[in-house]
């Protein structure tokens, strides 16, 4: 399933049943210049990839009803979507380990800061591109981002 | 924040704000009240229809903890903290006693965030230079 996206605006996938959280990551990819897609919850967001919608990064909650985070991470990659960037998102630390497990390339705590998006999307567009990324508004790279650089999931490598 | 009901998120919520999002974080509170007051009866019928579900308990009052991370609502945050804490310990009395709490950080943060923003409207563009303490 190609979901690399060269030269446009990198496709991002907001997974969220909670609006605050929401709305505040869909204006930080806006004012990143994504074009941001939100979905209430887990359910919704495998639906998108079962109709063949793409994305170039994802970020998903992990409690949600229908399906949480995890259980969703681990049928899109059972899908075959191996490129698209993965990020689950919780205020609950406890759930790096079931997202990582599921197959996502990072976990990043709540509340989510705007440099850390800003970095990702860096490193995404990076190896999506094999160019230098386009400026963006950020004041350096967090602990999250050298790890997503870094992070490899259960038995595959990403190709940053 | 110097009172402490808000913490350094709610800089980086208010440092969204641009030309085009001129209102966004006192958009972002109205929303946090809707939502919040939404979770906050969650919890409330959750200890009176299932009595001792420390786990429903705590499931809901996570959500809420979540929120009020997410926009810096830090005494709000402490609270629901606690109330998970007494979750965990099968506490009824400590998660009653913390819930009402949480309840009352939520009406005082309201209040406070109110006066907050009627303040910058009438300081105008020059006055959201300088936050006032809270």
């Amino acid at each position: 399933m190609a979901s690399k996206n060269q030269g446009s605006a990198p496709r991002a996938l907001v997974v969220e049943d909670i609006k605050v959280d929401c709305v505040i990551l869909m204006h930080m990819l806006h004012k990143l210049n994504c074009e941001a897609t939100v979905v209430e919850n887990g359910k919704e967001a495998v639906d998108l990839f079962v109709e063949g919608k793409t994305f170039d990064i994802v970020f998903l909650d992990k409690d949600m009803p229908l399906m949480s985070g995890p259980e969703a991470v681990a049928k899109i990659r059972a899908m075959g979507a191996t490129e698209v960037k993965i990020v689950g998102v919780s205020a609950d630390f406890g759930g790096q380990e079931a997202f990582m497990q599921a197959g996502a390339d990072v976990f990043v705590p709540k509340p989510v800061k705007l440099e850390t998006v800003a970095a990702m999307l860096e490193v995404m567009m990076l190896g999506a591109s094999g160019e230098a990324p386009r400026k963006v508004d950020h004041e350096s790279h967090s602990d999250e981002t050298k790890s997503f650089a870094k992070m490899k999931p259960p038995e595959k490598e990403i190709k940053m | 924040m110097k009172q402490g009901y808000l913490d350094e998120q709610f800089c980086q919520v208010e440092d969204l704000q641009d030309e085009a999002s001129p209102n966004f974080a006192e958009e972002v509170a109205t929303l946090f009240f809707k939502d919040s007051a939404r979770l906050i009866s969650n919890v409330e019928q959750a200890l009176e229809k299932y009595p001792k579900d420390f786990n429903r308990w705590d499931a809901y009052m996570q959500q809420l903890e979540g929120s009020c991370s997410s926009i810096g609502a830090s005494r709000m945050k402490s609270e629901c903290m606690s109330f998970r804490d007494y979750c965990g310990q099968g506490n009824v009395e400590g998660c009653m006693r913390s819930f009402h709490k949480v309840k009352r950080e939520h009406g005082a943060l309201r209040q406070k965030l109110e006066a907050y923003f009627q303040l910058l409207r009438q300081a105008g563009p020059a006055g959201a230079a300088t936050r006032p303490g809270m």
